[in-house]
């Protein structure tokens, strides 16, 4: 009898096979995991097993660091050892602070780091040359990891954002 | 809108129209990942963050429903759902299975429809989801991109114009858009070309998945093929590259289909008017056998072999033999065994012509 690959403890009852970039990987799940899993509704198109996945890109990307504390976001208290167990980060913060990794871990997945598809009204070119240019060196200062800079740069966008909804 | 209405019916308003392949591809699938900006992503939320969100899903629902011709949109707390409403709602593909256990946070957002379904703090804030009929992306896309539009009016959107909308698992960041078809392709199973075909678009950057049952046949022959990449290509050349794959499977499972009718329409027709009959004629049915069954009978249908019933009719049965489907429909749950018994009845009613 074969055993759930996830839990190992029941009796396995269902075959999965998925075909990532080529790659085919298959396990055998009990009911109650795969339920978990999502696949036992048969055409469902939700199953997302991206933890995994994204584990599986982390893999052979060894800490780098020099600290011994774990790395945090200091927003959401989410921590790199985190993100590498579940695939998950907490906030939108967790992507400038673990930066440079995070842009290799989007590099293996998406082969790319540039996003060139669409841009919510809000950060399209509000026409206030002051305000865009404001706006661009804060993402070059988040991008160059200068914090301090950038709550300087956001302070003032805000300000100026506020006079121009008062006008 | 009524919601009994929605979980009464085994059908959807996008599967009654019939799409264009519908031979081969039972739907078209875009899900946009949004979250809002300074909110924690749910994996990471508070009590408190509940609030932001709730009130943003109140402000998105009411920008749906104000604007023009995007259909009557309802906002449902996933703690509110009886587990047999919930479970139909998961085999309607309107919400995820771990949705249906999300009580502290989950919600749904529902077009009257079922064109649109928006989960609400699932793994992102907001989950935007447009289902059509066949082989349609593009189109489908255009209405994910309406009611995007619209909640942008209303929410501001987490997003970087380095690596685009910010999702909670980097799988999805950039575009947050996954795009999905599911074919039906029982004439490549039947000639044994289906592993080949399908492991060569899991080469093309695509991802195939089947559900297996303990033969070496995915259940129903039916795939899902989605993209994985969702940064550093426009929406537009995502959801081309995956119809154009898409395309290329309908090609093959035509011309498998031609080559079964040419070389052994007899064996075919054996096989299909065995399954009808056994469709037609069960007492006891278990869901394995009905979509076993279902897979022939829609080869069947395509090959005009099978005349009178229409594709979306004989697809109402993916709905109508799952078991939350039974069990809400008789009103309680129900043993395994009384289920199968239940499934038989139903099938044959929905037979009848």
């Amino acid at each position: 009898m074969m055993l759930c690959n996830r839990c190992g403890k029941n009796p396995a009852s269902v075959h999965v096979q998925t075909i990532i970039n080529g790659v085919k990987t298959e396990y055998d799940l009990c009911d109650a995991c795969a339920h978990e899993e999502g696949y036992i509704s048969m055409f469902h198109p939700f199953t997302s097993g991206a933890g995994n996945f994204v584990s599986a890109f982390l893999e052979g990307m060894p800490w780098t660091g020099t600290v011994s504390k774990p790395e945090q976001c200091p927003v959401c208290g989410w921590s790199y050892d985190e993100f590498a167990r579940t695939g998950f980060v907490g906030c939108q913060s967790c992507y400038e602070k673990f930066g440079k990794r995070m842009e290799g871990v989007l590099r293996r997945i998406h082969g790319a780091t540039r996003h060139v598809g669409k841009t919510p009204g809000w950060r399209k070119p509000t026409g206030d040359t002051k305000l865009d240019a404001l706006k661009a060196e804060l993402e070059e200062a988040i991008r160059k990891e200068e914090y301090e800079r950038a709550a300087v740069l956001r302070d003032q966008i805000k300000e100026l954002e506020k006079k121009s909804l008062s006008h | 809108m009524d919601l009994d209405t929605v979980l009464n019916r085994p059908w959807s308003g996008w599967s009654k129209d019939d799409g264009p392949d519908t031979d081969v591809v039972l739907s078209s699938r875009i899900r946009l990942a949004r979250n809002l900006e300074g909110v924690p992503f749910p994996v990471a939320m508070k009590g408190e963050h509940l609030t932001a969100v709730m009130a943003a899903a109140e402000r998105v629902v009411e920008s749906l429903n104000s604007g023009a011709g995007l259909g009557r949109y309802s906002l449902i707390a996933i703690k509110d759902l009886r587990q047999l409403d919930r479970a139909v709602l998961v085999e309607k593909h309107l919400m995820s299975p771990q949705h249906a256990s999300n009580e502290k946070y989950g919600a749904l957002i529902l077009r009257e429809d079922e064109c649109v379904s928006i989960m609400v703090n699932e793994e992102d804030h907001f989950r935007i989801q447009t289902l059509s009929s066949g082989l349609q992306l593009p189109e489908t896309l255009r209405l994910a991109n309406v009611v995007d539009d619209a909640m942008d009016r209303v929410v501001r959107y987490a997003f970087s114009p380095q690596i685009g909308y910010l999702t909670c698992c980097p799988t999805n960041v950039g575009t947050g858009l996954r795009g999905s078809v599911m074919v039906h392709v029982p004439a490549l199973a039947l000639t044994g070309q289906a592993g080949s075909v399908l492991s060569a678009v899991g080469k093309l950057g695509l991802v195939v998945r089947g559900l297996y049952g303990e033969g070496s046949e995915a259940a129903g022959n039916v795939f899902q093929i989605s993209n994985q990449v969702s940064l550093g290509q426009t929406e537009g050349d995502i959801v081309a590259n995956l119809s154009g794959i898409a395309r290329r499977i309908i090609d093959q499972e035509r011309d498998a289909r031609a080559r079964l009718i040419n070389g052994i329409r007899m064996q075919l027709e054996d096989r299909v008017f065995r399954a009808f009959g056994v469709m037609k004629n069960a007492r006891i049915m278990s869901s394995a056998e009905a979509l076993r069954l279902w897979s022939d009978i829609r080869l069947g249908i395509c090959a005009g072999l099978i005349m009178g019933i229409p594709l979306a009719k004989l697809d109402e049965l993916l709905v109508m033999s799952r078991p939350g489907y039974i069990q809400r429909t008789a009103g309680r749950e129900m043993e395994p065994s009384e289920r199968d018994i239940t499934r038989a009845n139903m099938i044959r009613k929905l037979l009848e012509v």
